[in-house]
């Protein structure tokens, strides 16, 4: 019993040395995450309008369009569940805040907490942009160790881009996702298909995101701040095969907040016509250009409010 | 919880530690500890259905006494009926009560008549259909006087709640697994060092094959009207492969970590994609199920020793009721059906499989292309496992079977090849207890490289977190 142990322990120390170095890795470099929340507490005297939401904002609403001092705190599968709490977090420390914009797309409202696309990430954001998340369960290992938390193969392509670039760092100073230019699916009929089919989830029930919604509204209204409600603009395709009903519902419920409630504005650009072909990457995400031409006139609807 | 967590990497060598150092000096207090572990383990899933696993517990454990006290076949026979009942019960009631109810009101509607009845919104109890099954083997066994009941009832809740095979099998026979609660078990280095093998070759199936055939035939599937029949092909190839790694890697990590525990599991699993028929198919692929349908439905119907007609009656039957047993659905039994048809014509007119020979290092013409269309068949079987309904198998296998079957696939060709490498493994193997089973290879230092590689690829290769396919049945 004693030699199998020891046997297998011996065996195991190149796997707890790889797992120590990618713990070390995670605790010391620089992400999106710490660069986020460095960026924000650095800026929070100066920021007047801060933008939230999911990769379609990160990659879309640029700040350097914005005639106000703007700061894009979205990310890539950001629920309206971390949107609420990163507001929690900062919003009293944010005296000159005006505006606030939330992207909500086709899932955002029916989204379900805890899902496989927070599996990861609520440790980052509870550990690197220290968010209070709760533990869905007692026994939860994972909050120990970011390593255990991703997976290998991601942590060595960022280990990998770290050495190259010295850093693993995504986005500009002013919280815009860094896009590279060369990365445009060609045939966007086809993806068009598959990311519809992957975004239905055939969830009605906007119950939980519609009172998270309120409780945004009713905490910017406290504070003096506007909020922006924005359905961005997507690939006619991809749009054409969502749900009709769902959709209805999706502005029937952010129509309803904005006539509930004061300083609440609803804009949805999904089939904005002005965006060809050429400022979608994909069948949901806008390219450099859309996102320049996008974040104009977000500023002037800004602008005129 | 998964065999593929953090949380089990925790658990299982906490589990382990105590049994062999804190709970070693008593056989009744390590059985009791396995008893608990086994209850938290399942817990993690859902700690309401532990009260289903404790019901089906005493009452065979209760079933088994009574069975024992009386030679009077009519009592016997009520005895049986209570446990069969009891059991068949709780699967008629978790599983298939809205599939029942469904296919009722359908049935009626065909003929004019609509019926309004509503399904139940139940959800299923993780690893029911097997450790039903693994009770009512040991009641029956009981009645056939095959084996004697059992009056540790402490032992008889750790056989029946075992936690490596408690949610996905192999489904165990009382006679196997409940006399190994009854003798002190031995800590053996051979066979424990085998065990971690067991579990790293599980995890690989699980975890590389598995989980990344999984994104490709979700991906596939879920877009099958806009892609090309070679394409639609291959995912049903993909399936086919996510599955075998999905269940036999459940099962190698099940061996393997009672193994560790100083238990020996049956085998469950034989390179069943190298089969040169579908009879032999089944002789590879879930054995434990298979035999289980052979000796408690098969052979008290009459098993071969019948008529041609009954026989082909009989096998009909097993496959369809294994179909069912795979989930509620007409497509499982469809699956089943599909594997009769091509199971009847090898009982009847074929003879035995020309076993591989030991010594040479490939298959003769004939193996080859035996094999290749029984592998065919068992993937074309597949789509009506994977598929959602009857109509979208069709379709499935309609789109197949057209021109752009001839066409370049979607698919990742490294996909392709990284499991054709795989089946030449298991080919080289084949004559091994297991793919990893590599003890025989003098030269350590190669074996550690292969340890390390495997041990690489199923961290850095792992693909997205998936659910074990067998736990919804």
């Amino acid at each position: 019993m004693k030699k199998f142990y020891k046997n297998l322990l011996i065996f195991l120390i190149p796997v707890f040395v790889v797992w120590g170095i990618t713990e070390v890795f995670y605790r010391t470099a620089e992400n999106n995450f710490t660069f986020k929340n460095q960026r924000i507490i650095s800026e929070y005297n100066q920021i007047e309008t801060l933008v939230f939401g999911d990769s379609h904002a990160f990659f879309g609403i640029n700040p350097e369009y914005f005639t106000s001092n703007t700061f894009n705190i979205a990310n890539v599968s950001q629920s309206l569940y971390f949107d609420e709490l990163l507001l929690k977090k900062h919003i009293d420390s944010l005296p000159n805040l005006k505006n606030v914009i939330l992207n909500i797309s086709y899932f955002t409202l029916s989204a379900v907490d805890n899902s496989s696309e927070d599996r990861w990430r609520r440790y980052f954001y509870q550990q690197q942009m220290n968010l209070n998340i709760p533990s869905i369960f007692v026994f939860d290992p994972s909050q120990y160790s970011l390593a255990l938390v991703r997976r290998f193969d991601k942590s060595v392509d960022l280990f990998g881009e770290y050495l190259q670039n010295g850093t693993i760092v995504s986005c500009y100073e002013n919280g815009f996702g860094m896009q590279d230019e060369t990365n445009i699916v060609p045939d966007k009929e086809k993806i068009a298909v598959m990311i519809a089919k992957k975004h239905e989830d055939h969830l009605l029930d906007f119950e939980v995101n519609k009172n998270r919604l309120q409780r945004i509204i009713d905490l910017c209204n406290k504070n003096g701040v506007a909020v922006y409600l924005i359905e961005m603009p997507v690939y006619k395709t991809y749009y054409s095969l969502l749900d009709t009903a769902k959709k209805e519902k999706i502005n029937a419920t952010l129509t309803n907040l904005e006539e509930q409630n004061k300083g609440v504005h609803f804009f949805d650009f999904s089939q904005e016509e002005s965006f060809i072909d050429s400022d979608f990457r994909d069948a949901d995400h806008l390219t450099n250009e859309g996102a320049e031409k996008f974040s104009k006139i977000l500023n002037a609807i800004l602008q005129k409010k | 919880m998964l065999f593929n967590t953090i949380d089990f990497a925790i658990f299982f060598p906490t589990v382990l530690l105590l049994y062999w150092t804190v709970f070693k000096k008593s056989l009744s207090l390590q059985n009791l500890f396995l008893v608990v572990v086994s209850y938290v383990f399942y817990a993690f899933w859902d700690w309401r259905f532990l009260s289903l696993i404790f019901l089906s517990t005493i009452v065979d454990y209760s079933v088994g006494l009574w069975l024992g006290k009386t030679n009077n076949l009519s009592k016997r026979k009520i005895l049986l009926g209570i446990s069969l009942i009891f059991n068949l019960g709780l699967l008629m009631t978790f599983k298939y009560f809205n599939f029942f109810v469904e296919t009722f009101v359908d049935a009626f509607a065909l003929f004019g008549t609509p019926l309004k009845i509503t399904s139940w919104n139940i959800l299923l109890p993780v690893g029911i259909s097997f450790y039903t099954f693994q009770t009512m083997s040991y009641t029956i066994d009981l009645y056939r006087k095959k084996i004697e009941p059992t009056h540790d009832i402490v032992a008889f809740f750790a056989f029946v709640s075992f936690f490596p095979q408690l949610v996905a099998g192999p489904i165990e026979r009382a006679s196997h697994l409940l006399p190994q609660f009854k003798v002190k078990r031995k800590f053996n280095y051979n066979e424990s060092v085998d065990g971690l093998r067991l579990i790293l070759g599980g995890l690989f199936k699980k975890m590389v094959i598995a989980d990344n055939c999984a994104l490709l035939v979700n991906n596939i599937f879920e877009n099958y009207e806009v892609n090309s029949g070679s394409t639609l092909f291959f995912g049903a190839v993909f399936f086919a492969f996510q599955i075998y790694g999905d269940f036999s890697g459940y099962s190698d990590i099940a061996i393997g970590t009672s193994r560790l525990m100083g238990f020996d599991l049956m085998k469950n699993f034989n390179y069943p994609y190298l089969s040169q028929n579908l009879s032999e198919f089944w002789r590879r692929w879930h054995i434990s199920l298979s035999t289980w349908f052979r000796d408690y439905v098969y052979i008290p119907l009459g098993g071969s020793r019948v008529s041609k007609g009954r026989l082909i009656v009989n096998v009909f039957i097993v496959f369809i009721v294994s179909g069912l047993w795979h989930g509620a659905n007409l497509t499982f039994v469809f699956w089943g059906f599909i594997h009769a048809l091509f199971v009847i014509p090898v009982i009847l007119f074929f003879k035995k499989e020309t076993p591989f020979a030991k010594d040479k290092k490939l298959p003769t013409i004939s193996q080859f292309l035996k094999i290749t269309t029984t592998f065919f068949i068992v993937v074309i079987a597949w789509v009506f496992f994977r598929s959602e309904n009857l109509t979208m198998a069709f379709s499935y296998i309609g789109k197949i079977f057209s021109s752009s079957l001839f066409t370049m696939p979607q698919i990742p060709r490294s996909g392709i090849f990284l499991l054709f490498f795989y089946m030449v493994i298991e080919w080289i193997q084949r004559h091994r207890d297991h793919v990893l089973d590599i003890g025989y290879i003098n030269n350590k230092w190669i074996r550690y490289t292969i340890y390390y590689l495997v041990v690489f690829a199923v961290f850095y290769y792992a693909g997205d977190l998936q659910p074990f396919i067998y736990f919804q049945f």
